[in-house]
């Protein structure tokens, strides 16, 4: 075992001189990874907005997430044209939505909602998704 | 009845941790009794694991309702398959399911790995104490023979989305791959702990690597399936935590698959073959930790929003094996020395080396990613959600290139590239371009699938042509018939033919990501009974609607309401198919809606029908949505399946200049 350890050293030695190319190389593939990350990591993540905060921000571009509860009576659903709208409530006030696309089978009065889309100004915000808080589904898979 | 099954447990515990010690004092005072006693052991917790995993599923099959996990998840509606699948629905069946295999798989590798010198019974010890960890687990986190005090007359039911062939499979798939980790990692334990560092305990560890690689990718592709056909949203990999906690560990898997290659053929990267199995190890905790542990941040899932017990044991046991583990290579470093130089980057082994990298940074990327919300909420106190966008966007380019280093791979040489390899990676490139300037007249036009189309194309080419190379070099050389030649050439070398499959498994699953990602369309239709549309090629009529009452007494997870749609689905002059797309109303469910998607599936393109609302008149919504391609995901995986067996049957006449 000693011999094969001192046999090794030199190896190693010259080996980690014709390593260094590598070791560039390596940090280069890292440094693209973690720009990769960096990169991507902002323009794909939607922050969570209170009503409040959505109403003053204006209309804007940006996709954002509203979470609150469906207030109740306020589902307007209509089955011909698929067009949903609903209000949604948290501590700070309600919001209208308007979501073109089926009725999600767990939206009813009082349900707890994110909805993720933009805010148009117009008092309205105009969801991309409606999300139903699914309370079970990991805990018991 | 159910008390066996605990004492049975306990009992484990008690064995596996003496087979552990009596293993260790065996290794260090180099006492055969010792030892032989410790192999016993094994034998002796795997009997035991065994009768506590029958006598649960003899509790769930005979509806043993005083048993609380068969209470949870079964009742009298549920069909003996479902029974039996019951046994790994709920977190405490689970963990008994893993502890199984775990003890399972442990008295293999005792059996199986022949005489391995100093190391084999410290690999013998990090197995029992594994079986011991879930034990523990069992024990202190989750029993699953906790019993009521009286026995109630009808279970809750199984969850209506595991009622489904997929969730019969996915979960012992999945669990053979995260058990099948240990053993890598065991043999790398091992190695550093008994000082026998040369290259045999790779080759010894290969068998299991790949088994566990394999599973494991089964595993996640089983899941992909079950969520295409149960969970009806139109997709298949939604880079859900608890998808992407499975898919870091394959990852790194997959990058230990090859530097295993680089030790065994060039004595190079031990470091790497050292941290590799137990990264993937630790990452298999971590998966578990995803789903059970209670760490991931997320307003939709119905995660635990605190930290659970198991979290502790699973914490505690990461730390501990990545400290032992890293402190053992420092102590070891002098001798983890490569034999060799690397040569040139433009080698086989820097093509490797690159892909290895690749693959631990796509496994970084998802477990940031993953983690992104957590630690977002933990440091900046901010609720922040992060899309799929952003996974495609940052593993995509990795996934690329790293295809196409498997075109590249199997071309060039050793150390160096040479001028013949350049020539030979010149008709894949020339006939890439082909395919994608056809591809393009045709009518493709967007840079992702164009791009996606030359990868491919390239790759398949050049691992074909370099199959035709070699197969024609044999005939010329042993003048044997063409078909006793292709036979010949394939058994003499399947490691390698093996891997060229399963690189074309991977060619295959991407072509299905590309198609279905790039050519999804989809539409809202609103159709009353006896009216008709047409999508993309298809003529649809919705023939009629049916509401049935199932199960109603007692009430179960499995009584529902079913809304059931026909459909009457034509392409062209073809005959007219009738599907039925459902709705189901289970009215015991806090979630009470399961929707029952229709598919038509050709090679070419599933036609995938959700039936989205369905008035009191019988005015139904559909969803109508166009998958390209998505059929060659799953042949890709029984191309996978095939490759790898290929590659790890024993093999008689392989040499190890085979390469």
């Amino acid at each position: 075992m000693t011999q094969l350890t001192s046999a090794s050293q030199p190896r190693a030695r010259k080996g980690a001189r014709g390593n260094t190319k590598f070791v560039i190389g390596g940090v280069i593939v890292a440094l693209v990874i973690l720009w990769l990350i960096w990169s991507n990591i902002g323009s794909s993540s939607t922050p969570y907005l209170t009503v409040r905060e959505l109403t003053a921000e204006g209309a804007s571009n940006r996709l954002v997430r509203g979470a609150g509860f469906v207030v109740d009576g306020s589902i307007d659903w209509d089955p011909q044209a698929m067009v949903l709208r609903f209000e949604i409530t948290d501590e700070s006030g309600t919001l209208p939505v308007l979501y073109r696309g089926p009725r999600p089978d767990l939206l009813e009065d009082g349900a707890q909602v994110v909805v993720e889309g933009k805010y148009t100004g117009e008092g309205v915000f105009e969801a991309t998704a409606v999300l139903l808080k699914c309370p079970s589904k990991y805990i018991e898979e | 009845m159910a008390a066996i099954g605990s004492w049975a447990i306990v009992l484990s515990l008690v064995v596996s941790l003496y087979g552990a010690i009596a293993a260790l004092v065996g290794a260090r005072q180099k006492s055969r009794p010792f030892v032989e006693s410790a192999e016993r052991a094994v034998a002796v917790v795997a009997i035991l694991a065994t009768v506590a995993s029958a006598l649960l599923l003899y509790l769930l099959i005979n509806h043993d309702f005083q048993v609380r996990y068969v209470h949870q998840y079964t009742s009298t509606h549920l069909p003996l398959l479902y029974r039996i699948s019951a046994f790994w629905a709920g977190e405490a069946g689970s963990l008994l399911l893993w502890f199984w295999l775990q003890a399972i798989i442990t008295l293999a590798v005792v059996r199986l790995r022949g005489r391995h010198g100093r190391s084999g019974p410290y690999l013998l010890a990090t197995m029992a104490a594994s079986v011991a960890f879930f034990a523990m687990l069992l024990i202190g986190t989750a029993n699953p023979f906790a019993t009521y005090a009286s026995r109630p007359a009808e279970g809750i039911g199984l969850l209506p989305l595991l009622e489904n062939p997929g969730m019969v499979i996915h979960p012992p798939v999945l669990f053979l791959g995260y058990a099948g980790y240990t053993v890598p990692f065991a043999f790398a334990l091992a190695a550093l702990l008994s000082g026998e560092l040369d290259s045999q305990w790779v080759k010894a560890m290969r068998r299991w690597s790949l088994f566990a690689w394999l599973t494991l990718g089964l595993g996640i592709l089983i899941g992909a399936w079950w969520s295409y056909v149960e969970l009806g949203w139109g997709g298949y990999w939604a880079w859900d935590p608890v998808e992407n906690a499975s898919l870091i560990p394959w990852l790194v898997g997959t990058a230990l698959l090859h530097s295993t290659i680089m030790q065994e053929r060039r004595g190079m990267q031990k470091v790497w073959n050292l941290v590799l199995p137990t990264l993937a190890f630790v990452l298999c905790l971590f998966a578990t930790l995803v789903t059970r542990g209670g760490i991931i941040v997320s307003e939709l899932h119905g995660f635990s929003s605190s930290l659970q017990p198991i979290a502790y044991y699973l914490l505690a046991s990461i730390a501990l094996t990545l400290g032992g583990t890293l402190a053992l290579i420092y102590l070891r470093r002098d001798r983890l020395a490569s034999e060799r130089e690397v040569g040139s980057l433009l080698s086989r082994e820097g093509s490797f080396l690159l892909v290895e990298l690749l693959f631990c940074g796509a496994a970084l990327i998802v477990f940031l990613g993953t983690l992104y919300p957590s630690l977002a909420r933990a440091f900046l106190g901010a609720m922040v959600g992060l899309n799929a966008s952003f996974y495609n966007r940052a593993v995509g380019p990795v996934m690329a290139v790293i295809i196409i280093l498997m075109g590249i791979c199997p071309v060039i040489g050793w150390q160096r590239i040479s001028d013949k390899n350049l020539r030979n990676l010149g008709s894949p490139t020339v006939g890439a371009i082909v395919v994608s300037t056809v591809a393009f007249i045709l009518g493709m036009a967007e840079p992702f699938p164009l791009i996606a189309t030359a990868i491919c194309g390239f790759v398949i080419l050049s691992v074909f042509s370099t199959v035709a190379r070699d197969f024609l070099a044999r005939r010329r050389s042993t003048g044997e018939s063409y078909a006793r030649a292709f036979v010949r050439l394939l058994s003499r070398a399947r490691r390698r033919y093996g891997a060229y499959l399963v690189h074309l498994a991977i060619v295959l699953v991407a072509v299905g990501v590309t198609g279905s990602s790039a050519y999804k369309s989809e539409e809202l239709v609103a159709l009353a009974p006896g009216e008709s549309t047409d999508f993309r090629g298809y003529r649809i009529q919705y023939l009629d609607y049916s509401v049935e009452t199932i199960n109603p007494e007692p009430v179960t997870r499995q009584s529902r309401v079913r809304y059931a749609t026909a459909l009457g689905v034509q392409r062209g002059q073809s005959k007219a198919a009738t599907l039925v797309a459902e709705k189901n109303y289970h009215w015991a469910l806090e979630t009470p809606w399961v929707t029952e998607v229709a598919i038509k599936s050709s090679w070419k393109e599933d036609l995938y029908i959700i039936l989205a609302s369905l008035e009191e008149s019988g005015l139904a919504g559909f969803q109508f949505v166009l998958n390209p391609l998505v059929s060659w995901i799953w042949i890709g995986g029984g191309l996978l399946l095939i490759g790898t067996l290929m590659a790890v049957w024993p093999e008689g006449l392989l040499t190890p200049e085979e390469d």
